[in-house]
């Protein structure tokens, strides 16, 4: 974890720089006091601050006092990597295939993260979220969900 | 005698049916969200939100202080039954709680957990109505520099007091200001760090910040953890305190009521801290210290009646002054704005059936959650034996939909999926994420304060230093950075002195 932390103090004060350039390009005055600018870059400042000191006691502290690894287990990590693809699966999914169809395949990939391997149980949910999301949210809250292709058959109005 | 008559008046708000069952909805999901290791009320509030769109103002109000309060019950249960907190705030009650249910006490440990919590949740709202009418007289006089020096004031003792490194909470309201300065200016009408995405011209919603968070981020964090309960194998059994345990809780309960509900008020401090100073303090008061940690009941009571107490006392600030002390009342001031409501002292003369309503519904709350937590113990047992395979979908699925209610996009989804990666980071590094939520929430107010407060005095900086109370405020803030430093540079000698 010690060389993660340092990854996180040099990410940090490279997105500070980034973000103070960005906000030097704006108006950092006004007639009274202070323009749209003023906010972005001092906060800017002291975010690099605090990122450059949280470098330094990441190289400073002995690495004995850090946590020995990222992931505490390669298991661990496959879970939480599998968990990300889902989520980046459903976003690519949520306007051609509508949300609730691309919730109920988040869920189904969800649930053998967490432990299902039972697939009965996980088609059958995966069903229950597609129709409880279009009847919960899409009907009773009228909240206008993408339906992607399944507009025609379950519509929202 | 005027807070009396206000608050009959918020009762009779309180009682309408739709009030009742939205206070019983708040307080049974609240219990719930609170037993359920992972999910604490911060995360509950923010993915249930979405729920309360297109009720009123004041039933979606009651529902949350439901679940603020519920939640502080709730996790009770899992750190007697299986020495895990439900939330934070119950981390001291697995110490002795926990001990009590080996013992076969599980029933008198979640008894008096019950009963303190209802005493020190009642107290405390009678406290906060007792405080806030005078602050709200107070808080009428403030302008600009007062509220700028406030919320700064509250910005760094939720970071000086977040627990942990100093320097991260402080490197994460950076962070959190940062993200609220994006979008359009509310000033000058210009576009500011939105990377060239339209969908940021708006700024970045505080709900999507706190879902991602709270809500998502915990399940990724939990995926990795893959956290296994195991529930002690007793029969839950005389949950009424025996006189014995009576004469040995009274004490511990009363003094867990008021330490609640001055740390309640405190920025920062909230339930976590109150309950581990209540445990200290009923360890430093006990003639036998050497029970504690093996099955002492005072080490129940006090605590619980501690973490409930702070909820009366965090309501202060934030329905007083409209400043939030900690991630949760964030959540609930962000939610008040979205519907449409300015927190703050105007509050009170402009929305009173609103405010006197939460607060009547408060007492209501604290009485259905002790009918709920004495009677049906054996069924939130059963409700924290849905598998996580189960749970965590749901999650998922509650948070997506709910950020996507707010403004009907899709980009929401998107960035709150991001912000769920940077919560799990965060979980990973260590960094706090009440000061994130809490700077999101606050950075535009704080803004607009300060640049307020120098079109007042025409451009000049003086008048941060020439109000008494700015100038006090902006002193008492500057402490709280300080003293992480202060504290550094003393232990640094210590270590020199003792190693030459």
């Amino acid at each position: 974890m010690k060389r993660a932390e340092q990854v996180l103090g040099v990410v940090l004060l490279l997105f500070a720089i980034y973000i103070g350039r960005e906000s030097s390009l704006i108006e950092s005055g006004a007639e009274f006091g202070m323009g749209p600018g003023f906010m972005p870059l001092w906060l800017a400042v002291g975010l690099g601050i605090t990122s450059a000191a949280l470098l330094v006691r990441a190289v400073v502290i002995p690495a004995r006092l850090f946590d020995p690894a990222f992931f505490a287990d390669r298991a661990g990590g496959v879970r939480v990597i599998s968990l990300l693809a889902s989520y980046l699966l459903a976003i690519l999914l949520m306007k051609p295939l509508g949300m609730p169809l691309s919730l109920a395949i988040l869920t189904a990939a969800t649930m053998p993260v967490f432990g299902s391997r039972n697939w009965k149980a996980i088609a059958l949910t995966a069903i229950l979220t597609l129709f409880g999301v279009y009847l919960v949210f899409g009907r009773w809250l009228g909240v206008p969900l993408p339906m992607g292709v399944l507009e025609e058959i379950l519509p929202i109005y | 005698m005027e807070a009396l008559q206000q608050l009959m008046m918020g009762f009779s708000v309180a009682v309408t049916p739709v009030n009742l069952l939205y206070c019983l909805l708040g307080t049974i999901a609240g219990t719930i969200i609170g037993a359920l290791p992972g999910i604490g009320p911060s995360a509950g509030i923010s993915i249930l939100l979405p729920l309360t769109f297109g009720v009123n103002p004041t039933s979606a109000m009651i529902m949350m202080a439901g679940i603020y309060c519920g939640a502080m019950y709730g996790g009770t249960i899992t750190s007697v039954l299986i020495n895990v907190p439900g939330e934070a705030s119950s981390v001291m009650t697995t110490l002795d709680g926990y001990q009590m249910a080996l013992q076969g006490r599980a029933g008198a440990a979640l008894g008096i957990a019950a009963i303190g919590s209802f005493i020190a949740g009642t107290v405390s709202v009678v406290l906060l109505m007792l405080v806030a009418v005078p602050l709200v007289k107070v808080a009428l006089s403030f302008g600009p520099p007062e509220y700028f020096a406030l919320m700064l004031m509250g910005l760094t003792t939720i970071s000086g007091l977040a627990g942990g490194s100093a320097l991260k909470a402080f490197l994460v309201t950076f962070l959190g200001l940062l993200v609220s300065t994006s979008g359009m200016d509310a000033f000058s009408g210009h576009p500011r760090l939105t990377f060239d995405f339209t969908e940021l011209l708006d700024g970045v919603n505080f709900l999507v910040v706190a879902v991602g968070l709270f809500g998502i981020g915990e399940v990724l964090y939990t995926a990795e953890k893959t956290l296994k309960l195991e529930f002690v194998t007793t029969t839950i059994k005389n949950v009424w305190p025996t006189r014995e345990d009576w004469r040995l809780s009274w004490m511990p309960i009363t003094r867990g009521t008021f330490i609640g509900f001055i740390v309640g008020v405190l920025p920062g401090a909230g339930g976590t801290i109150a309950s581990f100073l209540s445990y200290a303090t009923e360890k430093k008061f006990s003639r036998h210290p050497e029970r504690f940690g093996k099955g002492a009941i005072e080490g129940v009571a006090g605590p619980e009646s501690a973490n409930n107490s702070s909820t009366g006392g965090a309501m202060v600030p934030l329905l007083t002054l409209g400043i939030p002390g900690s991630g949760t009342t964030a959540i609930m001031l962000g939610a008040l704005m979205m519907f449409g409501l300015q927190p703050g002292p105007l509050l009170f003369q402009k929305n009173p059936d609103f405010v006197w309503g939460v607060i009547a519904s408060m007492y209501i709350g604290n009485v259905m959650l002790l009918i709920m937590n004495i009677g049906c113990i054996p069924l939130f047992v059963k409700i924290l034996k849905i598998p996580n395979s189960l749970l965590m979908p749901l999650i998922i699925v509650f948070s997506t939909v709910g950020v996507y209610a707010v403004d009907n996009s899709l980009f929401d989804v998107g960035l709150l999926y991001v912000f769920s990666i940077v919560g799990y980071l965060m979980r990973k590094f260590d960094l706090p994420p009440a000061p994130l939520v809490l700077s999101v929430v606050l950075g535009p107010m704080v803004e607009r304060a300060l640049r307020q407060s120098l079109t007042m005095s025409l451009g000049s900086y003086d008048i941060f230093y020439t109000r008494p109370i700015t100038l006090g405020l902006l002193l008492m803030a500057f402490a709280v950075i300080l003293w992480p430093l202060i504290g550094w540079i003393r232990q640094r000698r210590r270590t020199g002195t003792a190693g030459s």
